[in-house]
């Protein structure tokens, strides 16, 4: 008993440590594009997120990638909320900024938390059509199934490969029609790292491909890039997919990616900080101490339900068998009673710790544990379903609660229906339930 | 150091696959306890029956016998209250279970269909 309690301790005072040491610095996760790729003018939107950032700054530069240098495209400066460990903004693509005259323009954002010389991170690549050409809002979906393999053993991989081609006409103009014919055609290769997998070609008519194959392979332990592409017959690229890895063997499965030192702008040859993570081996939403600590009192709880039954039991049989020995009696009566007390100990649990907060907070209601029922209403900007879901005096329409005459200058919308009468919903920076919103304006 | 030791906890699920044994999980300790106490029910029952009529039976033998009446009538009260207990047993907890505020429907009456 005395070790467990010895373990016990070590953990929570590891755990704890951990804890310490990141909460003073804010550490940043990822920054990410919410999709691979965009087409040329449209807006897209970028999360940044970090753990223990609430409050930060964080300085967004968004770069494109070339073969030489980079070209630096923008810079941003982001505030986590107070409350928050994620912050999103727009960004409006424009393709010719990229500068890339043939092929795809990379965009890429490196975010740097606050003042701190470490915490970078870098997104993927934003694949971005290059100025100039229109191949017609091609798209692929490409995805390989198991992700996880055994090595040196063969298996059958799904391949899964959708195209979508918005504008076949435009595409057919982009790459030329082939041998007099009307019909242009594309190329379509599945690539395993530099290997073909598979490929072949498909005329320009319809605006959905379903290529979707499966195929053997035997690779040797490693992990094995995947992506597809689409080209043109006269080997024009057309798009390319992001892309995908495949695992083999049990090997390394590359671990939590550390955040990528080397990104342009990062400074040298200062001193910098890093923090590196356990990753998290319980996969029962024990993240923190208190997490843990909460499991743990919930088995005792629910194992300590049986033991009271068997000894309550135990006390009325002792009664009951009383009669030659009325020690017995008494005896039954003690633990009757020890029984009585130790399930009041048990149901009171956790409570001990809010009733001696409430005696040393005189009493005082408590704000920040309160059981949710109260305030679940919506205010302007919420999510809704129906118009109960609102505070008094909102109605729900277009999923956001709203001041039933339309909203007013400044207050929040997703589009001009929210707004009042004579306003726009221009797009903000802004987000509300976890989804972006806009304000409502007077139109310029 | 740490990335080979979390990969090892987090591929162990996978690798035990295959092994001969049972997946004993902490739910099965729940499952034990249990299964003692919906027994420790069933034997406290019949322990009642026995019980009653051993002590009908001493008011029997007793035959007018004042000291042995008396003896039998206290054994049977003993008896009664120990009746009492056993018949009560969710009632005490799940008195107690509402007085501090417990939702006890959720954990009683246990569930023996299974044991």
């Amino acid at each position: 008993m005395n070790k467990i309690v010895f373990y016990l301790a070590l953990l929570s005072l590891g755990l704890s440590f951990y804890q310490v040491t990141s909460a003073t610095t804010c550490t940043l996760q990822s920054v990410a594009w919410d999709r691979p790729r965009a087409g040329d003018k449209d807006s897209v939107k970028y999360t940044v997120t970090g753990s223990n950032c609430a409050g930060f700054q964080v300085a967004i530069n968004i770069w494109e990638k070339d073969l030489t240098s980079d070209d630096f495209i923008v810079q941003n400066t982001l505030t986590f909320p107070a409350n928050g460990d994620s912050v999103s903004a727009g960004w409006y693509v424009d393709a010719s900024q990229g500068g890339d005259l043939t092929g795809d323009n990379q965009f890429f954002i490196v975010a740097q938390a606050g003042t701190g010389t470490g915490s970078q991170v870098k997104s993927d690549y934003l694949y971005v059509a290059a100025n100039g050409s229109s191949n017609g809002g091609a798209s692929i979906n490409f995805d390989v199934n198991p992700k996880k393999i055994p090595a040196s053993s063969t298996e059958a991989m799904q391949y899964t490969l959708k195209v979508n081609i918005t504008n076949p006409s435009s595409l057919t103009t982009f790459c030329g029609a082939t041998q007099g014919g009307t019909t242009g055609y594309f190329y379509w290769n599945v690539f395993q790292g530099s290997k073909l997998i598979r490929g072949g070609n498909k005329p320009i008519v319809a605006t959905q491909y379903n290529l979707d194959f499966t195929e053997n392979i035997n690779l040797t332990e490693g992990s094995y890039p995947f992506y597809a592409e689409l080209k043109c017959l006269n080997n024009t690229n057309i798009q390319r997919s992001a892309t995908v890895n495949l695992v083999v063997g049990s090997g390394s499965t590359g671990g939590p990616g550390s955040p990528g030192g080397g990104g342009p702008g990062a400074p040298g040859g200062t001193n910098q900080d890093f923090s590196f993570q356990i990753p998290n081996p319980l996969s029962g939403r024990a993240d923190t101490l208190l997490d843990l600590v909460n499991v743990i009192t919930t088995w005792i709880f629910n194992i300590s339900i049986p033991i009271a039954v068997i000894f309550i039991l135990w006390a009325g049989f002792l009664m009951l068998t009383a009669g030659a020995t009325p020690a017995n009696f008494a005896k039954g009566r003690k633990i009757l009673l020890n029984v009585v007390i130790g399930l009041a100990i048990v149901f009171i649990g956790r409570g001990f710790i809010t009733l001696i907060q409430s005696v040393l907070e005189l009493g005082s209601p408590q704000t920040t544990t309160g059981t949710g029922t109260s305030s679940t209403k919506k205010g302007p900007g919420g999510v809704c379903a129906k118009e109960t879901d609102c505070k008094t005096g909102l109605w729900c329409n277009n999923t956001m609660c709203q001041y039933t005459d339309g909203n007013t200058i400044s207050e929040p919308c997703l589009t001009t229906i929210n707004c009042g009468a004579g306003l726009v919903c221009v797009p903000s920076n802004e987000t509300i339930d976890g989804r972006p919103i806009g304000r409502c304006r007077m139109p310029n | 150091m740490f990335q080979i030791f979390s990969i090892y906890l987090a591929d162990a699920g996978e690798d035990l696959n295959g092994l001969p044994g049972y997946d004993i999980t902490v739910q099965s300790l729940f499952g034990i306890l249990t299964g003692l106490a919906c027994w420790a029910t069933r034997l406290a029952l019949i322990a009642v029956v026995l019980a009653l009529v051993w002590y009908g039976l001493q008011f029997i033998l007793s035959q007018g016998n004042p000291t042995k009446f008396a003896g039998a009538k206290k054994s049977f009260w003993y008896g009664i209250l120990g009746v009492v207990v056993i018949m009560a047993t969710y009632t005490i907890i799940a008195t107690i279970a509402n007085a501090f505020g417990a939702d006890y429907t959720l954990f009683l009456p246990l569930d023996c269909s299974a044991y």
